[in-house]
C-alpha cells in the first residue's frame, strides 16, 4: 500500500471464450448468453459476454493476494457496472477506505483495457 | 411467511418471502480445484491440502465465489421463467463467518429478500434481491450470499 492508500494493481489479461466455458461447467451456470454467439446477439450484445461472477472471481483473488498474516476476508461485494466481453484485459486496484483495531475495509475496483469501470466493490478485512 | 413450493409465475412484491426447500452441497476437492482454475486463481490453499494446512485450515479452502456454483437440483418455477434475454446480475455479495473447506455438507436455504421496481428510459426495471444462506452440519451460519439481479420489461411499442 503506498502513500496514499492504494494497493499494487493486478491485471487478468486476454479472457477467453475457453476460460468462458471453464467457467460454465465449475458454477453450474449454462446462460447461453455466455457461450451462444447468437443468443449473445439477439440479447442486444455484440459477443458473449464474461460471466459478472467470474470478474467478482477475479477481484476476489486480487482481495486475497492483499491479505497479511492472519487476515482474512468476511464479506466481498460487487456492482457489475459494464458488461465485459472475451478479450478484455481487467486490472482489479484497491484501496484503504477504512480501518480500526479490528479491521478494514477495501474499496475494490475492476477497470477495463478502455480505463471504465466494469465492478466497484468492498472488501472487508479482519485483523 | 415463507411460501414452500407454491408455484409463483408473476415477480412482484408477492414473491418477498419465497423459499426453496433446502438442498444439501458437498464440498468436494475436485470441485474446489475445477472453480478456482476456472478463475485462474493460483493460490495454493486452493489446490494444496498441505497449503491450506500450513495456513490453518484442515484441508482445500473454497474461494470466495465458491457457493455461486451451489445450485438446487431444481430451480424455482418463478426464476427459470424469467427471460434470460431479459435478465442481468447487478449486485453480488458474500457474508462470512468462516472459510467453507474441503469435506463439508452445506445446508443451502434461498429466500427472496425483496422484489421492486425503477421506471428508466428504457421502460420498467424489476430487481429482485435473493439470499442463499449456508450452514454447516452444527446447523450454525456459516455465509450469506446475496444476490440482486435485474429484469428489463418488455418494450411497449
Amino acid at each position: 500500500m503506498n502513500s496514499n492508500n492504494v494497493f499494487p494493481t493486478f491485471v487478468k489479461e486476454n479472457i477467453t471464450k475457453v476460460q468462458l466455458v471453464k467457467y460454465a461447467g465449475a458454477s453450474g451456470d449454462y446462460t447461453p448468453l455466455h457461450f451462444t454467439e447468437s443468443f449473445a446477439k439477439e440479447s442486444g450484445y455484440k459477443d458473449v459476454i464474461v460471466y459478472g461472477m467470474l470478474t467478482m472471481g477475479f477481484v476476489s483473488q486480487y482481495s486475497e493476494m492483499l491479505l497479511e498474516e492472519n487476515q482474512e476476508i468476511t464479506r466481498i461485494t460487487a456492482r457489475f457496472k459494464k458488461v465485459v466481453y472475451p478479450s478484455d484485459t481487467i486490472s482489479c486496484k484497491a484501496k484503504l477506505k477504512a480501518e480500526d483495531d479490528h479491521s478494514l475495509i477495501l474499496d475494490i475496483f475492476a477497470i477495463n483495457q478502455d480505463e471504465e469501470i466494469v465492478l466497484v466493490g468492498e472488501a472487508e478485512i479482519r485483523k | 411467511m415463507h411460501k414452500f413450493g407454491v408455484i409463483i409465475l408473476k415477480i412482484d412484491k408477492s414473491l418477498i418471502g419465497y423459499q426453496l426447500e433446502p438442498y444439501y452441497c458437498e464440498i468436494e476437492k475436485g470441485a474446489i480445484r475445477k472453480f478456482a482454475d476456472a478463475i485462474g486463481d493460483e493460490n495454493p490453499i486452493y489446490y494444496s491440502e498441505a497449503a491450506a494446512k500450513s495456513k490453518g485450515f484442515c484441508s482445500l479452502v473454497a474461494p470466495l465465489t465458491f457457493p455461486t456454483s451451489f445450485r438446487p437440483e431444481k430451480e424455482a418455477e418463478w426464476f427459470t421463467r424469467i427471460d434470460r434475454k431479459r435478465m442481468l446480475y447487478a449486485e453480488q455479495e458474500f457474508r462470512y463467518k468462516r472459510r467453507i473447506v474441503a469435506g463439508e455438507m452445506i445446508k443451502c436455504i434461498e429466500i427472496v429478500r425483496d422484489v421492486y421496481s425503477k421506471f428508466g428510459k428504457n421502460g420498467e426495471l424489476t430487481f429482485i434481491v435473493k439470499d442463499k444462506e449456508g450452514y454447516d452440519e452444527k446447523n450454525k451460519l456459516l455465509f450469506i450470499e446475496r444476490q440482486t439481479f435485474v429484469v428489463k420489461g418488455e418494450k411497449k411499442e
